[in-house]
């Protein structure tokens, strides 16, 4: 499984250099095919369990009870747990780039919490009405917490371990905000803020949906072309800037596209933690920090763990479904512990 | 040639460098010595832009480098820095890998990996390219940054303090690694260094600093006298010469 370490003969470094990069093609192919069929497990099992092929021609018929729960009720609860995951990841993995820093994450930083607070007063202006208000209030705040975390590091100069503590109070401070909205809410509105912060799937309609899409799927390719101005970062600044990389302009540009997919990632589902910090390790892990590979690694591998954590949510406590942040963490820990232990390797 | 016209520098009210004027050719090694905090890593970061020069300019064959793009000027000038900061796993390959940043768009092409391999091969890194740059020892790891900047295959290297924390024998293979490598590939090399018999042994060309000033530069035989060395370091020293090489032995701080 492990891609990026497996050494070879010195006299071959190139061949080796040549059949690790392909390996690591292979391995994001077998990811997106695990991804594939997670999804196809994901709208077979259930409340009512379906076979493959009734699936399939769910799929592709008209009508029918079959259709019904695989398209309006799986289907879109599936794409949007793709979107979770692919978002929280990548704006974990390019947070960690840019602030060099492996503890960082959506969630870390406090940027997480300033979307959830965002989209807290969204829901209740808007009464749960009105996605774009929700969506654009997430990442207005996002973006507010972001260039603070931003300003403190780059002014004070601060070490990893500052600049987490600062994302940390940050986080309660957004918190404390929150639970002043509810504190002052009504019955109704209080109930809805709580069922949001479980991270719930089932909420969101493909025409919330096709919002969070738009704020996730176009700063993709844009942070992709970045990979090689990320894998400077990793040296340095100084070396950064003396290999022609613009430190500035990809530092404040990462940030901006990184709170605009968190905002995207989270505004319709709740707070889904910890997607964001353990998927860009799991994928260092596996196949090495080249941005190029670790990027989409990924995104596949958010979406991977939360597809399967929100299938699991709806089949270990049948009728019931447990709220899906919770079931990431559940899913997410122990993986990350084992590799940590595995590899035996300083990652901070 | 990289000539530094008339350069100062200030950190809000402090001037630390005041009007530093030099010049490299091709093909030379250039050492910068003068003591703690007397500008020396400033006047290399001024002439790579990673600071911005108050005053004066920085040219590369006529060209002004405050005036090209940094990947431009990434072409021209390379870095080997003090410290490396890397806080993730990344393989000697890889880290010499970004040295082709500037050459390449997304994909390195098989050139680029046949120019890596090549620096590796020359340095004898071959063996350890696939491993963690964190698993090395202090003296490989100064090596592979050398590479990386080698493999940037720029006009102009620029070096901080390179031999810092090696033993007597991987500083002499930096330093003639250096000095080869000016000849060879005519690379004009300036380095900010310590070891003023290193300096005096390896260099075409010495700049004393002192109190962010140039206080004399020329060829090393010229300008390292043991007057020259007590005023910028306040200490006494006696020359041997042995070989040919002149050494520098402290006697007693002023």
């Amino acid at each position: 499984m492990v891609v990026s370490r497996s050494c070879s003969s010195p006299r071959n470094t190139i061949a080796s250099y040549r059949s690790i990069t392909k390996k690591k093609i292979v391995f994001l192919c077998l990811l997106l095919g695990i991804l594939l069929i997670t999804i196809l497990i994901g709208l077979a099992v259930g409340a009512s369990s379906l076979d493959l092929s009734s699936v399939f021609s769910a799929l592709m018929r008209e009508d029918g009870l079959a259709r019904s729960i695989v398209v309006e009720l799986r289907l879109p609860r599936i794409t949007v747990a793709v979107l979770a995951g692919w978002g929280l990841a990548l704006s974990g993995a390019v947070t960690q780039a840019i602030l060099r820093n492996p503890l960082a994450s959506p969630f870390t930083l406090g940027v997480a919490s300033g979307a959830g607070f965002g989209a807290v007063l969204g829901i209740l202006m808007g009464h749960g009405l009105h996605q774009w208000l929700i969506a654009s209030s997430a990442f207005g705040f996002a973006l507010l917490t972001s260039f603070f975390i931003l300003l403190v590091a780059q002014l004070k100069n601060v070490s990893s371990e500052t600049m987490i503590l600062a994302g940390v109070a940050t986080m309660f401070f957004f918190s404390s905000l929150t639970s002043f909205v509810q504190y002052l809410g009504t019955m109704e509105e209080v109930h809805e803020i709580t069922f949001w912060f479980f991270g719930s799937l089932s909420r969101a309609g493909w025409q919330e949906i096709g919002v969070a899409l738009l704020m996730i799927a176009p700063p993709t390719p844009l942070l992709m072309k970045w990979a090689w101005s990320f894998n400077a970062l990793m040296a340095g600044d100084e070396s950064a800037k003396t290999l022609g990389v613009n430190v500035w302009r990809i530092r404040l540009g990462g940030i901006l596209l990184a709170s605009l997919i968190t905002a995207g990632a989270i505004c319709f589902t709740g707070i889904i933690g910890f997607v964001g910090l353990v998927a860009p390790h799991i994928a260092r892990m596996l196949v090495g920090s080249d941005h190029r590979f670790l990027l989409p690694t990924s995104v596949l591998l958010g979406a991977i763990l939360v597809v399967n954590a929100d299938t699991l949510s709806r089949t270990l406590w049948v009728p019931q479904v447990i709220p899906i942040g919770i079931v990431t963490s559940f899913l997410g820990v122990p993986f990350f512990f084992y590799l940590l232990m595995k590899r035996r390797r300083d990652y901070w | 040639m990289l000539r530094v016209k008339n350069l100062s520098f200030q950190y809000g009210k402090r001037e630390i460098l005041k009007g530093i004027n030099l010049e490299l050719e091709k093909g030379q090694l250039l050492s910068v010595v003068g003591p703690n905090g007397v500008g020396k890593t400033t006047l290399l970061k001024c002439v790579l832009h990673i600071l911005q020069p108050t005053e004066g300019d920085v040219t590369v064959e006529g060209k002004d480098t405050a005036r090209i793009s940094s990947r431009e000027r990434a072409k021209h000038l390379a870095y080997v820095p003090q410290a490396y900061p890397f806080k993730f796993p990344m393989s000697v390959f890889d880290t010499v890998l970004l040295g082709r940043i500037p050459h390449i768009n997304w994909n390195p092409d098989p050139n680029d990996i046949r120019k890596v391999l090549a620096v590796l091969e020359t340095m004898g890194l071959e063996s350890v390219s696939l491993h963690d740059f964190d698993q090395l020892s202090g003296g490989q790891k100064q090596k592979v940054i050398l590479a990386r900047a080698l493999v940037q295959e720029t006009d102009y290297l620029l070096l901080d303090e390179p031999t810092n924390n090696l033993d007597l024998k991987h500083q002499l293979e930096v330093m003639e690694l250096l000095r080869l490598k000016a000849r060879e590939n005519r690379i004009g090399i300036m380095v900010a260094i310590h070891d003023l018999n290193l300096a005096c042994q390896f260099s075409d060309k010495v700049v004393m600093m002192k109190g962010g000033e140039v206080l004399c530069s020329g060829e090393p035989c010229k300008v390292m006298t043991c007057e020259n060395i007590r005023s910028i370091y306040g200490v006494e020293v006696r020359s041997v010469t042995t070989n040919g090489n002149r050494y520098f032995v402290p006697a007693k701080a002023l």
